[in-house]
């Protein structure tokens, strides 16, 4: 074979690759523009179901060794714009003295009731309640069980209410997110979960749940996942909504139906990726069984999370997400051009099987050939530098679009700096954060047997 | 190079549509603090209007909205504005004045109505809102508002139909709600059945009124609409006048299950004697599969309303059924009920560990409370 033939046929799959992705983000994020209008349109105009109270909610608050964080969490909680819900936080194993400080701050008293295991998990220890203003709060204490799904599962046992929401112990919970996922339910009794917006909270001042100062940190670590969030969920996500497309219900912000969940046997404690494992479980049942039903996601439900702020706790987090990703991609095979799942398997489980599990081998591929040709002396250089510019430019506007798109969602704090910075940093991701997670895939996929269930705890900050 | 070049192409189509977009995004951020900023300067300029047409006309007193205001309000902006001030006039010093104001030109915003009938799904929603803040007096053109709305319930928009509801409500108009519960139903539109009954109780005229004539039509309306009702019913104290009634629902045996829970919470609310055997033969009896334990699960619950012997040895049988949520309501029951220890002895000496447990833990819970 010769090296223009290996040229010609790269060309081709290049080409071809690059016209699904590039098109494929642009009617994305042109659609998810169009629609995120139309709803704010709706909101001016009262085209909104307001109701005094919706549906009693648990919320489960997995825990592990979160002593920095918890009470902060726990404290914003308390503050939601909802009238009946329920907080229990399952302490995993903690080696730390999370437990203690919950137990003392609200007062609480063991319980020992009567169980309803109706989930897998690992044995649950002790429990204790208290009734703070008019919520209970309850802490779950169980054995390590080693993942984030089996806390879930434990809590999930524990809830007395229909609808539970899963979060993290390092996040706040916006004070409108829980009204305005619920919404959803009620708009459409077909609904089995609703995924949030996630956001990241570094350099944001939040007062009782609401964000009060939202500028974009200057941490540029953080500052380009914030740029990738508001990517993603006010992207593909809104995108992927217009047809029930969302393989995943965010494991930092998920409403689910009790009901559905249990029915699928809960959270599976051996996935990585227990969110988007259980999100594709729910679609599985319901699509499999004709069974008419849809996954939600709340542009509108914003959930505060913490984003690593170094490299090295940047490159744990995604290299964690990416066998999460792989195993799940795995065991969910059978979406793969699967007519049953309509455009689940057609445009959902297709763009991630080649744009997020593969992306690594066809970018790196892209590398080495640019090397070989440029040694070959074969690259044209006017047409690669053009494309290189057109396509940085274009990368940097998807960026860009989300980022002023914020304000259809709700009123952030402008500063016109941020927009400067965020282009700065929309290029540095380019140039440099995707080379980088890159490297850092390839790693997490070729090391993917033996790190599959290795847990890099990341440092948190206390909320102020 | 024929493909590099439609990629090339495309890059720079994309690019320029995206261009467009974050431009479309900019400017419309910049529009909706300017409209902030104008929408305060209209309020002002129709509070003027109002002020001299209305408060202070020059010639005599006037109640009238011209017709070139009414034309003006088929602009959805003029009329938030419009609407905007007149709010401020009717939650303030003049509220008499304006709400004659309302009444005199209800059948100008009829017209409007009939307008907005014919406009997308959107603009009719807002109106139905708006429905829903007018001043409610007894003036007869409010049916003929009530009617112009039902006619929006074709409308797919929950929205919509929830607006249009609320209005309804509002009004105190009986025969207009049964009427479009009876669309939807009839229609097979499907509305949260908690938006209905907590919605309906919100209506503001004669609710026995509103109950008589929803318990007349209840057999005519889907299962859905039949909970939602029976929900309502149970939480409306004037629905106590249905305590004699709604027990047939409980003997049809071929009442649906949902409807049957929903029957049993309502007598748990407001309990008739007389029924207790019912209720404990929904607990004990033969007529549900052995899989359905919704309905013994909520007698259980439902039985804490009928202390009686009876009702005693049979929470206490029911306290060993297979089903967990029957076992725990029976144990809560007896608690609530407050039998003594003494009498549960066969169940503590017993060799259900589960059912000890679930009467452990609830008498715990009652002598903490």
């Amino acid at each position: 074979m010769t090296v223009e033939l290996i040229f010609d046929i790269a060309g081709v799959f290049f080409a071809i690759y690059l016209f699904f992705y590039a098109t494929f983000i642009f009617i994305g994020n042109a659609s998810a523009v169009i629609n995120l209008f139309k709803a704010r349109r709706r909101k001016l105009l009262d085209n909104i179901l307001k109701h005094p109270y919706y549906f009693p909610v648990s919320i489960i608050v997995p825990a592990f060794n979160e002593s920095f964080t918890i009470l902060g969490t726990v404290d914003h909680l308390l503050h939601l714009d909802y009238e009946i819900y329920e907080i229990i936080i399952v302490d995993d194993g903690s080696t730390d003295d999370t437990a203690t400080k919950i137990i003392d701050t609200y007062h609480m008293e063991k319980q020992e009731g009567p169980l309803r295991v109706q989930v897998p998990s690992k044995p649950i220890q002790e429990i204790y309640t208290s009734q703070f203003q008019k919520h209970r709060i309850t802490l779950v204490r169980k054995e390590n069980g080693r993942s984030k799904a089996d806390a879930v599962n434990a809590g999930i046992n524990v809830a007395t209410y229909p609808y539970f929401i899963a979060m993290d112990a390092d996040e706040i919970l916006q004070t409108d997110a829980l009204k305005n996922s619920a919404r959803l339910v009620l708009e459409d009794e077909n609904v089995v979960a609703v995924g949030g917006l996630l956001n990241i909270s570094n350099g944001v001042t939040f007062k009782n749940a609401r964000a009060v100062d939202t500028p974009l940190t200057r941490n540029p670590v953080a500052a380009m996942q914030s740029l990738e969030y508001t990517r993603a969920f006010m992207g593909s996500r809104v995108f992927n909504d217009s047809f029930n497309g969302n393989l995943n219900v965010s494991g930092g912000y998920g409403l689910f139906q009790k009901k559905a969940v249990i029915e699928i046997g809960g959270y599976d404690s051996k996935s990585v990726g227990e969110d988007m494992d259980l999100a594709l479980r729910l679609h599985k049942h319901f699509a499999g069984k004709n069974i008419p039903y849809s996954i939600k996601f709340a542009a509108d439900a914003v959930c505060w999370t913490q984003a690593p702020f170094t490299l090295k706790d940047l490159a744990n987090q995604r290299s964690r997400w990416h066998r999460g990703l792989i195993q799940s991609m795995w065991n969910h095979r059978d979406f793969f051009m699967n007519r049953q799942y309509g455009h689940i398997s057609l445009i959902s489980y297709t763009y991630f099987l080649l744009y997020e599990l593969l992306a690594p081998f066809v970018e790196l591929a892209g590398v080495l050939l640019i090397a070989l040709a440029i040694y070959t002396n074969y690259i044209n250089w006017p047409f690669t530098i053009a494309v290189t510019i057109l396509y940085s430019f274009f990368s940097v506007l998807q960026s860009l679009i989300f980022f002023a798109g914020r304000y259809f969602i709700q009123d952030y704090t402008y500063y016109s700096s941020d927009f400067v910075w965020a282009i700065l940093i929309s290029l540095a991701d380019l140039f440099f954060f995707r080379p980088y997670l890159l490297l850092i895939r390839l790693f997490a996929t070729l090391t993917y047997k033996k790190y599959l269930h290795s847990w890099n705890k990341i440092v948190r900050k206390s909320f102020d | 190079m024929n493909y590099f070049s439609l990629i090339y192409f495309l890059l720079i189509l994309y690019t320029l549509i995206s261009l467009g977009l974050i431009s479309f995004v900019i400017i419309y951020q910049v529009y909706l603090k300017h409209q902030n900023n104008n929408q305060q300067a209209n309020k002002i300029k129709w509070m003027l209007y109002f002020q001299n047409s209305i408060l202070h006309p020059k010639e005599g007193h006037s109640l009238k909205i011209e017709a070139r205001v009414w034309r003006k309000l088929r602009n959805i902006k003029t009329l938030i504005h419009f609407l905007d001030a007149f709010a401020a006039y009717l939650n303030g010093a003049h509220r008499d004045k304006f709400i004659q104001v309302v009444e005199f030109n209800l059948h100008e915003w009829i017209k409007l109505g009939a307008y907005y009938s014919r406009k997308p799904s959107l603009k009719k929603a807002y109106y139905a809102s708006v429905c829903n803040r007018m001043p409610v007096s007894k003036h007869e053109n409010y049916h003929v508002l009530a009617d112009l709305l039902l006619t929006y319930l074709d409308d797919p928009s929950i929205y919509c139909k929830e607006n249009v509801l609320k209005a309804l409500y509002h009004f105190g108009l009986a025969k207009p709600i049964v009427s479009a519960l009876h669309h939807l139903s009839g229609t097979r539109q499907l509305h949260d059945p908690k938006l209905i009954s907590d919605g309906l109780l919100t209506y503001s005229g004669d609710k026995t009124e509103l109950i008589e004539q929803l318990y007349d039509e209840l057999p005519y309306f889907q299962t859905d609409y039949q909970i939602a009702l029976i929900n309502f019913f149970r939480l409306e104290p004037a629905a106590e006048i249905l305590k004699d009634r709604l027990i047939t629902l409980i003997n049809d045996h071929q009442t649906n299950i949902d409807l049957t829970c929903a029957v049993l919470r309502y007598y748990t609310k407001f309990p008739v004697t007389a029924y207790q055997s019912i209720i404990i033969a929904c607990l004990e009896g033969d007529e549900y599969e052995l899989t359905d334990w919704e309905p013994r699960s909520v007698a259980a619950s439902a039985l804490v309303s009928y202390p009686s012997p009876e009702t005693k040895e049979a929470l206490i049988r029911s306290i060993y059924s297979k089903h967990w949520y029957v076992r725990r309501n029976s144990a809560q029951a007896l608690a609530v009920l407050k039998v003594p220890l003494e009498e549960l002895s066969e169940v503590f000496e017993g060799d259900d560990s589960y059912a000890k447990n679930q009467l452990n833990y609830f008498y715990r819970k009652q002598v903490s409370v």
